[in-house]
């Protein structure tokens, strides 16, 4: 086997001293397509986090295409979309603008970007659906198109590896089948991709790897393997009912398919 | 005309004014991304800050300017490191630091009652006492810092509106902050001298908020801000010669009417159209 694009050895990182996660093992291979899996509070985001060296790491190795990952210093060759919580609203500052600022440390030392850095993100508005909203202000696009808009500032650089916090948290089902289309299509020309969500039933069963974490690596495997009442109970400390749909997998409440309030 | 040029026959004044254009424009540049940060106070918590370094240079027999200089420095850098800790936001931090920097110069000067501490031109400024090396002064900043905010413009706007996300992306954002904040440190100190310490919040921030009211752009909210506030010192400056008033509040005056002029400008544009809308809907609503 060569190089894993991600490797995570014995792993305990956190912030401010506290542990988020714990004795993590974890390998990615170049164009895998991975969703991380675990209730809120699991430590999803603090992995992501490891890898772009944006948290402390108190025990193990967290290496990026073979180079060891040093909180503080930033990694290069990573797209990167965070929550679309994190993104203020009313900033000043155009869709165009917004992509382009993904090539903010690689791009020469002007403040303008060239035609053809222009020309890159507007294609990738193009092929996002975003075309026409090139000199649009991000505070009047929706929540489905500034997370589209998030992912092409990801994709501008042309990295090998995109990770995503949350892709499909708040957005409608149409952005949902989109955004996971997106990501298909990409990952389909090599790109190696990593998510989180909390979607089990539209995102992770849908993906070829998921990995389950609750502070701990539960389960790593195929959604058939990993997706079972055992292990999603062991993860979420509640339990659910596995309904096999076709080639499908889909999680339900394990409590009688009743309203909530007629329980 | 003779208004234009009358107060040109005074030597003071020319110099003065190029100094107020040069801190007009220095700051209202740095305000845009001070607003943008939701950092609005930072101005006044630097300049208040400077008392806690005045005051021992001015006791110890050095130029009390050195010790606004370290002062405002030592604030910088406590501000956003104290602002960085976990459950300690921004806002508060620098309300600490400058609170605490303050009143230990306070103490120190109420404590050596025999040792003469002038404050007036500090919490005031003295504009029109300003020399050919206070120009020089502010000039060099102004050349050095548009200098660096002309190389650094990617990584440095990527940061002030998206920390986590430069940072993901390959920029060193903290190196990023600790310049931004050692900038505005350098913009307060060569300030102080021309609008004082209880002013200088404002030319930081009422250009950077009007230009906030009309531009949609990063790039153009910088400009238009250093213009606003070179426009404002230009304006206050004869204000202040003609109506007899400190020119410090003069200008500050002027920047305030503007950004109450510009809201107010933005407010009726809003209503019309709101109201055009309204016109438009009901037309089509309206029965054939």
């Amino acid at each position: 086997m060569g190089e894993p694009v991600i490797a995570f050895e014995g792993v305990t990182a956190g912030y401010r001293g506290v542990p988020a996660v714990e004795g993590v093992d974890l390998r990615i291979e170049p164009g895998e397509l991975v969703g991380i899996v675990g209730p809120s509070g699991s430590g999803k985001s603090t992995l992501l986090r490891a890898l772009t060296g944006t948290t402390d790491i108190y025990a193990g190795s967290v290496r990026l295409h073979g180079r060891d990952v040093r909180p503080g210093h930033p990694t290069k060759d990573v797209g990167f979309v965070p929550q679309l919580t994190s993104v203020e609203p009313d900033l000043p500052l155009r869709a165009e603008d917004a992509i382009l600022q993904g090539l903010a440390a690689v791009s020469r030392r002007v403040p303008w970007y060239s035609k053809a850095e222009r020309a890159r993100a507007h294609e990738l508005l193009g092929r996002l659906g975003l075309g026409g909203y090139e000199r649009t202000p991000i505070g009047r696009l929706s929540g489905g198109q500034q997370q589209r808009l998030l992912l092409a500032r990801a994709m501008i650089s042309d990295t090998s590896l995109v990770m995503l916090d949350e892709p499909t948290s708040g957005v409608d089902l149409q952005t949902l089948q989109d955004i996971l289309g997106l990501l298909a299509d990409l990952n389909a020309q090599g790109t190696t991709i990593l998510l989180t969500t909390h979607d089990l039933n539209w995102v992770a069963a849908a993906l070829p790897r998921i990995v389950c974490i609750n502070r701990r690596v539960m389960a790593d495997g195929h959604p058939s393997e990993v997706m079972t009442a055992d292990t999603l109970e062991a993860t979420y400390g509640a339990k659910v009912r596995i309904v096999a749909d076709g080639d499908r997998i889909l999680v339900t409440d394990d409590r009688a398919a009743a309203p909530i309030g007629a329980r | 005309m003779h208004l234009l040029t009358e107060p040109f026959e005074f030597e003071f004044f020319a110099k003065a004014l190029t100094a107020g254009v040069l801190v007009g424009a220095l700051c209202g540049a740095l305000g845009v991304f001070v607003v943008l940060r939701r950092m609005s106070y930072i101005g006044q918590g630097l300049s208040q800050s400077v008392l806690g370094g005045v005051a021992p240079a001015v006791l110890s027999d050095v130029d009390p300017y050195l010790g606004a200089v370290a002062a405002t420095v030592v604030a910088g850098l406590l501000i956003a490191y104290v602002g960085r800790q976990h459950g300690v936001r921004p806002d508060a931090a620098i309300g600490i630091v400058s609170t605490v920097m303050f009143a230990a110069g306070v103490a120190l000067i109420s404590a050596n009652r025999d040792r003469a501490v002038n404050l007036t031109d500090l919490l005031f400024g003295n504009i029109l006492g300003v020399d050919g090396a206070d120009i020089t002064l502010v000039a060099a900043a102004t050349v050095v810092l548009a200098a660096v905010g002309f190389v650094f413009w990617k990584p440095f706007t990527f940061t002030i509106t998206d920390s986590a996300g430069a940072s993901a992306h390959g920029v060193r954002a903290a190196t990023v902050e600790l310049a931004f904040t050692i900038a505005l440190a350098a913009a307060v100190v060569v300030s102080i001298r021309i609008v004082g310490v209880l002013l200088i919040a404002a030319v930081i921030v009422i250009p950077a908020s009007t230009a906030r009211l009309v531009g949609r752009s990063l790039g153009t909210l910088v400009v238009v801000s250093s213009l606003l506030g070179a426009l404002a010192a230009v304006v206050g400056m004869f204000v202040s010669f003609h109506a007899e008033i400190a020119s410090g509040p003069a200008i500050v005056l002027v920047s305030g009417t503007g950004f109450a002029v510009v809201l107010a400008a933005s407010a009726v544009i809003a209503a019309l159209v709101v109201r055009r809308a309204r016109t438009h809907h009901r037309g089509l609503a309206a029965p054939v």
